[in-house]
């Protein structure tokens, strides 16, 4: 049963996930449906009628829908989507980087390997009876940077059976060569990039210390010149959380980017030795709200990834069930950032290998170690509202290094809890009074 | 039973206590500083009971059959399609490198026609119902002739990828688009619209230096629309030969276009997720008031020929239609056609048939203005196997959507706009059983 009453503004914000429904009501309406919730049979007072009714027509005395139900796939590891790390190499020196790409450690993944691990999945996908499969080219560097090998791999997976559907990852610092390629053969395109000319600049500069502003705005321009369907990922850093409307502004109106994600930097890798991961969560909300009401107006999606109403999943992220991801010098791991073999994390992450000869080995019980750690931390989050939405949050920002238990709800679950409801209370706005789940077209208007 | 508790893993709390108080629902409204709860409640308001009444059959938990079975009309990714202008026949192209043409009568496949090399990018029919012109990613241009399926010419382009082509209603000229401004400009061939001849395929004249993404001719063949880089759309009258006004689109880059049979409203989407229209009066072309926004670039639009309602892609795979009349009050409305994005639009010439085309490899025909389907051109040696349609799927509206893509915080999750809504059906699914009590969530 998930009925989760949030307080809100001194009443409460009525929120039922699995239908889903929200909406605001006082005390004596939360009893109401707390009762009919648990027997949609029961009594109601005579002062209760008009209520009923209201529940009655709203949908509140159906039952739930089934909850997402990944978990159960996850036993058996058969991913049907490829995420390659080309290279460690970048041509970018983010002050904030978790890789910290373009460094002294440079490693480019053996195309045997890239193509061993294509095959895999196209065959995963042909026993599942997929339509297609998926591949991604992702860090732990800048995957365009290794061009040949990006390029074959390409080549190799359209000549598969399956039809593939190709996404890159990119910071969008390209030549015109690159440009005109990638975006003639690459079907999705997410692009990290942090908006206005001084602020790209100065957090994503070249490795010449020059700024990269212009060279990336070439590739957005160009990607809205094809119309090219895109999405942008900006990253804020404690230096800049007040910028974030700034940078929303900028970005909705100079780009034609389908959705726009904003993420604070965890403190890791550069952000860690820079000082630059946001630990002002409350000044992050308040700013990504702000951000989030300018991207409305723009009819723009724009989120954070803790806080998905929206999105109905029993994890916070399917990298571990859904993908194959393969290391540039051959790892297997389970997360984006856990990228390198000397990350705090890799033994807790990091579960197999591929062989130069494209053999794969798996040690599958770190996996279902990992699996278990991340499902009994879920199950402590069961009654919190965010339980389907940030689904106990990601495992590389809260486990421990060393595993041994989960840390104290902190400030990231404050942080996931507080935008989650605050979205939920826009699209009741925007629902005039009622949520019935989706994303609202209409933007409300503030009133002065 | 309700359980008590408050943080980590306890943190259920006792339901609110009533104290006496009646239910009530409140509304919220915005303010400078964020979201407000309205003072007052409103479930005892008029408008309270206007939104109980509008839900007593709540539209969004309306379960439709959206697409229906439909079978595949390509091996891959339909990319363009043209009617003829007697409307008998629909000519399509793809990705799988072949250009089909279809009657319209009986949905039956007439011939398939192959460019060996490229991927067809754009389609036109000759005016004659006799030829038919196709663009591809080879450069190249094919002409057929038809019902031989002969090869009348191949014209070799010198930019890059062809992405549109137009023939004028003499079938004597043709219109071709490259997305690129090339980088090596050479004598001729230095622009990326040009206008060749037919049938012979001789090189006339470019028509614009500036990069451009779509293109549309009038019915009557007088004017040429082009949708450009430089945030406007050039109108060319091709009788005259001369550029006849430039209209400014705003911000961003116009990514589709499209213009009346007399040329004289022209429309034109944006990157900006904008939708701009112009009207021909008394002293040129004035902007008219937005016909509105997309949700995503509107890469796809068309106008009807009656210049009755516009429509275009708002989110991949739905169709938002609009009446475009003055004196209507119809809100928009939107609905899923295809489960993947939607590449072509076509209307027939009398405007009583609507096609669209996908990169699910299905062409779906629709009677205007219902968007009542009246079937699929399928090729039947394509057909997928049992069970693998995606697009026989029961889609509930207004349900939070699941995601069917890794998502994760490192990529931008493009769920909203690229997947559809699976499962998660509420009605007949009974539920299912939970241990505990319903969850007062109190924030730490």
């Amino acid at each position: 049963m998930f009925l989760y009453m949030i307080p809100f503004q001194g009443k409460y914000i009525i929120y039922r996930p699995l239908l889903p429904l929200a909406f605001v009501g006082n005390r004596a309406m939360a009893d109401l449906c707390s009762r009919l919730y648990a027997d949609s049979s029961a009594l109601i007072g005579k002062d209760e009628r008009q209520a009923y009714d209201f529940l009655k027509a709203a949908g509140f005395l159906d039952p739930d829908g089934p909850p997402p139900a990944s978990s159960a796939e996850e036993s058996v590891y058969k991913p049907t989507t490829c995420v390659l790390f080309p290279t460690t190499r970048c041509n970018l020196g983010c002050t904030y980087c978790y890789a910290q790409g373009g460094g002294d450690l440079r490693q480019t993944l053996p195309l045997s390997m890239a193509r061993a691990a294509i095959r895999k999945i196209c065959e995963h996908a042909m026993e599942q009876g997929l339509e297609r499969y998926s591949l991604c080219f992702h860090g732990s560097g800048e995957p365009t940077m290794a061009w040949r090998f990006l390029k074959k791999c390409v080549a190799y997976a359209r000549q598969q059976p399956l039809p593939v559907s190709i996404n890159l990852t990119t910071n969008g610092v390209w030549t015109a060569e690159k440009r005109a390629w990638l975006l003639d053969n690459i079907d999705e395109i997410s692009l990290s990039f942090d908006g206005p000319a001084a602020i790209q600049n100065r957090q994503r500069p070249l490795r010449s210390g020059k700024g990269s502003f212009v060279q990336v705005m070439k590739t957005i321009e160009e990607m809205d010149r094809q119309g090219k369907s895109y999405g942008i990922r900006v990253t804020v850093t404690e230096e800049n959380i007040s910028d974030i409307p700034e940078i929303v502004a900028f970005i909705c109106s100079e780009t034609g980017a389908c959705a726009l994600q904003v993420e604070p930097a965890f403190n890791y890798g550069r952000a860690r030795r820079n000082r630059l991961a946001v630990e002002t969560d409350e000044q992050f909300a308040r700013a990504f709200l702000e951000g989030f009401d300018i991207a409305c107006k723009h009819r723009r999606h724009m989120y954070y990834s803790g806080a998905r109403p929206w999105l109905l999943t029993d994890r916070f992220c399917e990298a571990f069930s859904k993908a194959l991801i393969v290391g540039p010098d051959g790892f297997i791991t389970s997360c984006y950032e856990v990228c390198s073999r000397d990350h705090d994390l890799a033994g807790s992450f990091h579960f197999g290998n591929m062989g130069r000869n494209g053999g794969l080995t798996l040690n599958l019980q770190v996996r279902s170690n990992l699996l278990a750690r991340i499902g009994e931390r879920r199950q402590t989050c069961r009654d919190c509202f965010c339980y389907f939405h940030c689904a106990g949050d990601c495992p590389s920002k809260t486990f421990s290094q060393a595993m041994m238990g989960f840390p104290a709800r902190g400030s990231r679950c404050r942080l996931n809890q507080t935008i989650t409801k605050e979205l939920i209370g826009r699209y009741i706005l925007q629902g005039q009074g009622i949520w019935k789940g989706g994303l609202q077209a209409e933007c409300p208007e503030p009133v002065l | 039973m309700i359980d008590t508790g408050g943080d980590n893993g306890d943190n259920r709390a006792n339901p609110p206590d009533s104290q006496g108080e009646q239910p009530e629902i409140y509304s919220i409204h915005m303010e400078n500083k964020g979201i407000m709860l309205n003072r007052r409640s409103f479930l005892s308001a008029a408008a309270a009971a206007a939104l109980v009444g509008g839900l007593g059959i709540p539209a969004s938990l309306q379960a439709a059959k959206i697409n229906g079975s439909c079978g595949f009309a390509h091996a891959d990714a339909v990319t363009s399609i043209a009617f003829s202008p007697d409307g008998n026949t629909l000519v399509s192209g793809a990705k799988d490198k072949t250009v089909k043409i279809w009657r319209i009568s009986d949905k039956k496949l007439l011939k398939t026609l192959s460019s060996e090399q490229g991927r067809i990018t754009a389609v036109a029919a000759g005016p004659d119902g006799k030829s038919v012109v196709a663009g591809a990613d080879d450069k190249t241009i094919r002409i057929w002739e038809l019902p031989s399926g002969k090869i009348l010419n191949t014209i070799t382009a010198s930019f890059s990828s062809i992405m549109m082509v137009a023939i004028s209603p003499d079938g004597k000229r043709l219109i071709a688009g490259s997305r690129y401004t090339p980088l090596i400009r050479l004598t001729k061939n230095k622009f990326p619209i040009q206008l060749w001849d037919l049938p012979e395929g001789k090189f006339l004249k470019d028509f614009t230096e500036t990069s451009c993404s779509s293109l549309a001719m009038s019915m009557d063949g007088k004017v040429l629309a082009l949708g450009c880089s430089e945030h406007a759309v050039r109108l060319w009258s091709l009788e005259e030969d001369k550029l006849l006004n430039t209209l400014d689109s705003g911000p961003g880059t116009v990514t589709a276009v499209a213009i009346s049979s007399d040329g004289k409203c022209v429309i034109a989407g944006t990157s900006r997720h904008k939708i701009m229209l112009w009207k021909t009066r008394e002293g040129g072309p004035s902007p008219e008031p937005d016909p509105g926004f997309s949700e995503n670039v509107p890469s796809v639009l068309a106008l009807s020929p009656d210049e009755k309602y516009l429509v275009y892609q708002s989110k991949p795979g739905k169709i938002t239609m609009k009446e475009l009349r003055e004196e209507s009050v119809k809100a928009p409305w939107t609905r899923e056609l295809h489960s993947d994005s939607i590449t072509a639009l076509a209307f027939s010439r009398d405007g009583k048939i609507f096609a669209t085309a996908s990169k699910d490899k299905t062409i779906r025909l629709w009677e205007m203005p219902s968007l009542r389907q009246l079937g699929c051109l399928a090729d039947d040696s394509l057909s997928p196997p049992d069970g693998q349609r995606r697009d026989e799927r029961q889609i509930m509206g207004g349900v939070v959507c699941t995601c069917d893509k890794v998502c994760t915080c490192n990529t931008v999750c493009s769920c909203v706009s690229v997947c559809s809504c699976v499962g998660h059906i509420s009605s007949g699914s009974g539920g299912r059983s939970h241990s505990g009590g319903s969850h007062y969530w109190r924030p730490n």
